[in-house]
């Protein structure tokens, strides 16, 4: 399928040349589903969701919370009322940590391997007793053995990690890490941001407690997203934003919270971004994930092979499974020059520390470039990729 | 005239059709740019509000104003070089008759280089006028 062009990514130029978004990381483009499903909200059932009982608000409450048994299928929830509605993975993640780590684990620490994203580290700075790294091998991969280690202590109270890393794109085995968490008892956040939209998720399976994800690296629209919780948890759990939508019963003395999910969504939610999310849901639904592995896989490797012919490129991580991203850094040439000569070659990938700056202090240096991929990424976008770099490394020397 | 100098770099930059050129060009003059010793790029000269590290040190010298600047990318390293060439060695009014849209706008930076990094010019430039100010502050108190 050629999903280039029916994402319209190939009728974008950017200084005069065909357009290789390679910063699929960041943001994905959105899906046709998506965008469709958001064009028929605002122009033919926009409404506000869960008031009033005219027509329309009734037809948009339907399509807005079926949105939840989509999410629901997805992950492989056990109940749609462990599937609460987020602004995106951030925003999921903070709930936990202020909502229920605060208050359930406030005086112990959280074990995260060192190559988190900002998201999965500050909210636990903030709320919990501090971190405990777990160690990153020099290749990228999460030490199994002091994860372990980790959660054994007793002054660890949880542990935390992302699926796949945004900035190395190693993949955990998330089974296993799930595993050691649950037979020391201490439960266990996934940060599936980058693995939503590639790996069949099963939280089930998984016995993880909580799973966060965005929909605008799924193929969906930005400021909309989701935090699995298993139904214990968040029972435990205490709203972090207080207002409409959230309550059962207000009296000026004292207030009744709604039951979960709406007991986490306070104010009116991102209707049309949650519609566009579910869309793309569907979409991503219908395909078939080991294609999507495969495609991905024969993407990075074209790209490694091509990477090791280049004198001077160094990737940081090789450690396999590998997949969505490459983080590389050129001798004696700054990320920002690099990036900005790519640009003029049409070429959109990241430079700097990507929201990791920990992970950078750990190879050493202060940023690096990253290409990330996506289902409309090509063979051809991984070519005119390395063409851009070689010309680029020259034009810096 | 400090006038003079923004109008010579206007006139630099408008030789580039291909705006790929003209930053390779900038580029190239923050290959060349004196920069800073190791020991000078410290916390306390770096600049708030650019993407990449920028070091500023300012004296004052026979009542001008001098400035000495360094950054981490080359691409940086030539915008400061633009700075420092406009803004080196001048008396406070003349510093505080060019402001950041000068060179961005009229100049022509902007068509080249990332909003993130015109914030950058915009936080440099206004660092540099707050010396010049704080000069003016002194003298008619």
């Amino acid at each position: 399928m050629d999903y280039k062009s029916s994402f319209g990514l190939d009728r974008v130029t950017v200084h005069n040349r065909p357009l290789v978004y390679l910063d699929n990381g960041a943001t994905t483009w959105m899906c046709p589903a998506a965008r469709q499903a958001i064009e028929a909200y605002e122009t033919t059932y926009r409404a506000n969701v869960h008031r009033g009982v005219h027509a329309l608000s009734a037809r948009a409450t339907e399509r807005y919370e079926a949105v939840r048994d989509t999410l629901t299928r997805l992950i492989n929830a056990p109940d749609r009322n462990e599937v609460i509605y987020t602004p995106g993975t951030t925003e999921g993640i903070n709930l936990v940590a202020f909502g229920w780590a605060r208050r359930h684990i406030g005086d112990r620490k959280v074990a995260l391997p060192e190559f988190e994203h900002h998201a999965n580290i500050v909210p636990w700075q903030r709320w919990t007793a501090g971190i405990r790294p777990v160690r990153v091998t020099d290749d990228g991969a999460v030490d199994v053995d002091d994860w372990e280690r980790a959660l054994a202590e007793d002054q660890v109270g949880m542990g935390v990690f992302a699926h796949i890393s945004n900035v190395l794109g190693t993949v955990q085995d998330a089974q296993r890490l799930c595993d050691i968490a649950r037979a020391q008892g201490k439960p266990v956040l996934i940060d599936a941001a980058q693995s939503v939209a590639r790996l069949a998720l099963d939280v089930q399976a998984l016995g993880c407690d909580w799973l966060a994800f965005s929909s605008h690296k799924m193929y969906g629209p930005t400021g909309a997203g989701a935090l699995y919780g298993r139904i214990e948890r968040l029972d435990e759990t205490e709203p972090m934003l207080y207002g409409g939508d959230m309550i059962e019963r207000v009296t000026l003395d004292k207030t009744t919270y709604a039951d979960i999910p709406a007991r986490f969504e306070a104010g009116t939610p991102n209707i049309a971004g949650m519609i566009g999310m579910g869309a793309a849901a569907e979409w991503l639904l219908t395909r078939d994930f080991d294609a999507i592995r495969a495609h991905e896989e024969a993407l990075m490797a074209r790209c490694l092979a091509g990477m090791a012919k280049i004198d001077g490129v160094r990737v940081l991580g090789t450690a396999m499974p590998k997949l969505s991203a490459v983080s590389f850094v050129v001798e004696d040439a700054h990320p920002m020059d690099l990036a900005g000569l790519l640009d003029f070659r049409g070429v959109a990938v990241r430079s700097g520390h990507h929201c990791a700056h920990p992970v950078h202090d750990k190879f050493g240096i202060e940023g690096s470039l990253r290409a990330s991929f996506a289902i409309y990424t090509t063979e051809e976008d991984i070519d005119h990729f390395l063409d851009a770099l070689t010309t680029s490394m020259e034009k810096l020397r | 005239m400090i006038q003079d100098v923004v109008n010579e770099i206007a006139n630099e930059l408008s030789f580039f059709d291909d705006p790929e050129d003209a930053y390779a060009y900038i580029i190239d003059l923050g290959k060349r740019h004196a920069g800073l010793a190791p020991q000078e790029k410290t916390d306390p000269y770096l600049v708030k509000g650019c993407q990449s590290r920028v070091w500023l040190h300012h004296h004052r010298e026979d009542g001008r104003h001098r400035f000495r600047t360094d950054g981490d990318a080359f691409i940086v390293r030539g915008l400061l070089a633009l700075v420092t060439r406009v803004f080196d060695d001048r008396e406070a009014t003349e510093i505080l008759s060019i402001g950041p849209e000068e060179l961005l706008g009229k100049v022509g930076l902007k068509s080249f280089i990332t909003p993130g990094r015109q914030n950058g010019v915009r936080a440099i430039i206004e660092r540099i006028h707050a010396y010049a100010r704080a000069e003016k502050t002194v003298t008619h108190a």
